[in-house]
């Protein structure tokens, strides 16, 4: 007996011949409950925000992740040009160097590497979360936790209908699933039209 | 989403289904559910 952490990976597993395979999904701790909004707040982020809405998404900075993508849609739209990202990873300096080329490096900000009390912070600080991944040959979300310890801590969330992803968000239920790299569907997701 | 208050409403509405969903207690559940199921088979 095999145990998945989601469909995704159920397929997969599969695929490869292992049988049988049960999937239990991955359950979310109970400090994202707790976050409150207007209490939990993060300094730093207030001030980068400067009041405009603020995007966030937070994990590995790894190509699938899809930030250098996702800049596309905040590009096009004055309304959603904030995007925070939280964390660290191989590809962050790609990140920038898009950011830098796009002109948008204001509209960007990594918080490096954070604890589980800054990450409470900046989550009961941030608006929206955002996770654009794209497919990536050989290198998947096995299921996206972090896009239901986003929705645990009460932010709206808008994620990729892809992999593990749809395993972790119920599209209407706890969040937005939208096609990847369609950056018109993304940006009428994250306007509500 | 436009509106903070929009927003705040879906956060609510993610909040609770998550909690209804996956919570570890339900996943703890499942997985004393399947061992049982195991142990019978």
């Amino acid at each position: 007996m095999f145990i998945a952490n989601s469909e995704s990976t159920k397929r997969l597993a599969e695929g490869r011949g292992l049988s049988p395979v049960r999937t239990i999904l991955i359950g979310v701790a109970d400090r994202y409950f707790g976050v409150v909004r207007g209490k939990n707040r993060d300094a730093e982020l207030t001030r980068v925000a400067a009041g405009r809405v603020v995007s966030v998404t937070w994990g590995r900075l790894v190509r699938r992740k899809g930030p250098p993508w996702f800049r596309a849609p905040c590009v096009t739209s004055a309304l959603w040009r904030a995007v925070r990202l939280i964390g660290v990873g191989p590809d962050q300096d790609e990140i920038l160097r898009v950011a830098r080329e796009a002109g948008v490096s204001d509209s960007l900000w990594l918080a490096g590497s954070v604890d589980d009390p800054r990450l409470l912070d900046l989550l009961g600080t941030a608006d929206i979360f955002v996770m654009p991944n794209i497919a990536v040959s050989g290198n998947v979300e096995g299921f996206g936790i972090v896009a239901i310890e986003a929705a645990a801590s009460g932010l709206p969330v808008v994620a990729s209908r892809l992999e593990g992803i749809p395993d972790a968000i119920s599209d209407g239920k706890n969040g937005c699933l939208v096609t990847p790299e369609d950056s018109a569907a993304y940006v009428s997701a994250l306007r509500g039209s | 989403m436009s509106s903070a208050e929009e927003r705040r409403r879906q956060g609510q509405l993610g909040r609770a289904y998550t909690a209804e969903h996956s919570a570890w207690p339900r996943i703890i559940a499942q997985y004393v559910e399947l061992f049982a199921e195991l142990l019978r088979s």
